[in-house]
């Protein structure tokens, strides 16, 4: 079993600059191995700026953090393409490609990359081609399981001796789907071209019921999230045995705790209401232990 | 400008033919398509004549083998591809790398569309798949407006198919695990959203629960319509507020772009609704024909006739249509 490494996941909700700055210095200070940074959830957050971003990059690198750069995983228009040529330029950064114009772009600029959890890689051929073009290490799409990841693995090593990094979103709200429309502009009955950036007043995005009182969704924007907490801290020595990394997906500083668990190994009892489904081959929002 | 149909079988294929679609679209009975549901699709042998029809009447078919291949179950989608380029169909709608790759690899004169479950939005992406793979036509999901579907079309030499009428989906498609998270199944892994096995109904007193596994996905009063649990088209809670949270029942109907689509030269315009019946396939198809004919004889003047909306209308989930994402207030 070799040790376990913990990625903290780009920040998917919209959060006040002074947020995230505090944010990243108790990021900077925890025992966290990798940290994503990046809007990769929509083009019209601008709360911290490029500048900002690298700002952190530094300041976590100088903390001995592998600094990720993420991009976004909805380009619908002429002028987000041209901002993440222009973005994937700098070559001193590591990538992350939430969609396959990030693949495109940074195999063309020769530049490794990492394969985000928003692109469709299902079997070990197209992590092979991927890998061909530059891919470093893949994030498996949160709906796969352990035994399917186990099934990948094997395939890809059949077919390609390419080295690969395991990364398995392991704690946080799943990202589920991408829309051309803003739910929380809808909930607020505002357009999405004038939205006021009005998903920064939900910075753990907006919970949504079914009529019965069950948690569902939670709506993020153009991202629709679990309503659940995704949780593998239960499988963490698991986790150790057939992957490299842990992503931990915060939505509040407190989520830092969570690192311990999963870097030490430990098996730490899951919270009743957080989820397992996905990993164990059930429904993501079923847990192992009640087989919804 | 292509119209082109979809069939879930023999009679709803000769439907959209003798009521003048230019090609039709099919999936094989299983889950290599993503419209993988019961009692649909087609066998080899329903598939050789499907092709054997097409051609006789100087019609294209395309055949979806749109989902993602399992770890080392690569064998079954190849045979599908196989299968479909034996037959002689003129195109492959077709998502997953590994299945392009061994189409560019071992079949490169076969032509090859990009299937909207690869979730392509913009033309870095577009010349990721027309470099690798030489794909010649992009199907755009339904989450771009006419604007930046104009942008694209300006940009890239690859041809451009658009959904035009039918059931709405909201997401980028490809990109959404809404249904395996409810069910454990999803497009990409089962070739289903949302699956009626799942489905359970009830009535208590007057009202009408619709559960997708269990969950209330919608509770119908006596006077409301009831429509399939589709789970991103339910009535859920957010804040203090009950409403479509993510999308009310509603069908695409994009019959007023036609003229732009035209200028824009896209490729084809698709329809819909392999899960629908050969009575639905036909109304539709006639109702298409009959706007693409009049809007090439006269673009300038082209106006969408009140009965072709009535027809459609009628055939649409809700009887709502709408504009959907091409509509950029629709967002």
């Amino acid at each position: 079993m070799s040790k376990l490494k913990v990625a903290i996941g780009p920040v998917l909700f919209l959060w006040q600059k002074s947020v995230m700055d505090s944010f990243y210095e108790q990021v900077a200070h925890s025992s966290a191995d990798i940290v994503y940074l990046g809007e990769s959830v929509c083009g019209k957050r601008r709360l911290s700026r490029q500048e900002d971003y690298l700002r952190w990059a530094s300041q976590l690198s100088e903390q001995g953090k592998q600094v990720v750069c993420s991009t976004l995983a909805l380009l619908e228009s002429p002028a987000q393409v041209s901002a993440l040529k222009k973005v994937c330029r700098d070559t001193s950064l590591l990538f992350e490609a939430n969609d396959l114009a990030a693949v495109q772009v940074l195999s063309e600029l020769n530049q490794p990359f990492v394969i985000g959890p928003a692109i469709n890689v299902y079997n070990g051929y197209t992590l092979m081609k991927l890998a061909k073009m530059g891919a470093k290490r893949w994030v498996m799409p949160v709906e796969l399981s352990q035994t399917w990841l186990m099934a990948l693995k094997a395939e890809y090593a059949s077919l390609c001796d390419l080295p690969m990094e395991y990364e398995v979103f392991s704690y946080g709200y799943l990202p589920l789907a991408y829309s051309a429309r803003c739910f929380t502009a809808r909930h607020h009955d505002l357009a999405k071209d004038a939205c006021d950036l009005i998903c920064q007043s939900h910075p753990q995005g907006l919970k949504t019921q079914s009529q019965d009182g069950k948690a569902l969704f939670v709506l993020n924007g153009i991202q629709t999230m679990s309503g659940q907490i995704y949780n593998l801290c239960e499988e963490a020595a698991q986790l150790a045995d057939i992957a490299d990394i842990a992503r931990i997906s915060a939505h509040q500083s407190e989520d830092m705790d969570w690192i311990e668990s999963f870097s030490g190994h430990r098996n730490t009892p899951r919270p009743a209401n957080h989820i397992n489904g996905y990993w164990h081959d059930l429904a993501g929002m079923a847990s192992d232990a009640l087989k919804l | 400008m292509e119209l082109l149909c979809p069939a879930g079988n023999l009679p709803s294929l000769r439907k959209a033919i003798e009521h003048g679609a230019d090609a039709v679209y099919i999936g094989l009975n299983n889950d290599t398509n993503a419209r993988h549901f019961k009692g649909l699709n087609f066998n080899e042998a329903q598939l050789r004549e499907a092709a054997a029809f097409c051609h006789q009447n100087n019609r294209k078919l395309h055949v979806a083998i749109n989902t993602f291949a399992h770890p080392k179950q690569f064998p079954r989608w190849k045979r599908a591809m196989d299968q479909a380029i034996d037959n002689g169909v003129d195109a492959l709608i077709v998502a997953d790398i590994a299945a392009l790759d061994y189409l560019a690899t071992h079949h490169p004169e076969q032509e090859v569309h990009l299937s909207v479950q690869a979730s392509v939005t913009n033309s870095s992406a577009i010349d990721f798949y027309q470099q690798q793979f030489n794909v010649k036509r992009v199907v755009l999901p339904r989450v771009l407006s006419i604007q930046q579907v104009r942008q694209l079309a300006r940009k890239t030499t690859v041809e451009l198919e658009l959904f035009a009428f039918g059931s709405l989906c909201i997401m980028a498609e490809g990109r959404c695990y809404l249904s395996s998270y409810m069910t454990g199944e999803s497009p990409n892994t089962a070739g289903v959203c949302s699956p009626a096995k799942f489905v359970r109904w009830e009535q208590k007193d007057k009202i009408l629960d619709a559960r997708l596994n269990g969950v209330l996905i919608d509770s119908f009063g006596p006077d409301e319509q009831a429509g399939y649990p589709t789970l991103c088209k339910g009535r859920f809670d957010v804040a203090d507020q009950r409403y479509h949270a993510l999308e009310e029942p509603t069908s695409l109907n994009t019959l007023a772009l036609i003229p732009e689509l035209l200028n824009l030269n896209i490729a084809s315009v698709k329809i819909e609704g392999r899960q629908r019946s050969p009575a639905y396939v036909a109304q539709v198809t006639k109702v298409w024909r009959q706007a693409i004919d009049s809007a090439k004889r006269e673009c300038d003047q082209f106006e969408v006739q009140p009965h072709w909306n009535t027809t459609l209308a009628a055939l649409s989930e809700g009887q709502q249509t709408t504009l959907g994402a091409y509509h950029r207030k629709w967002k």
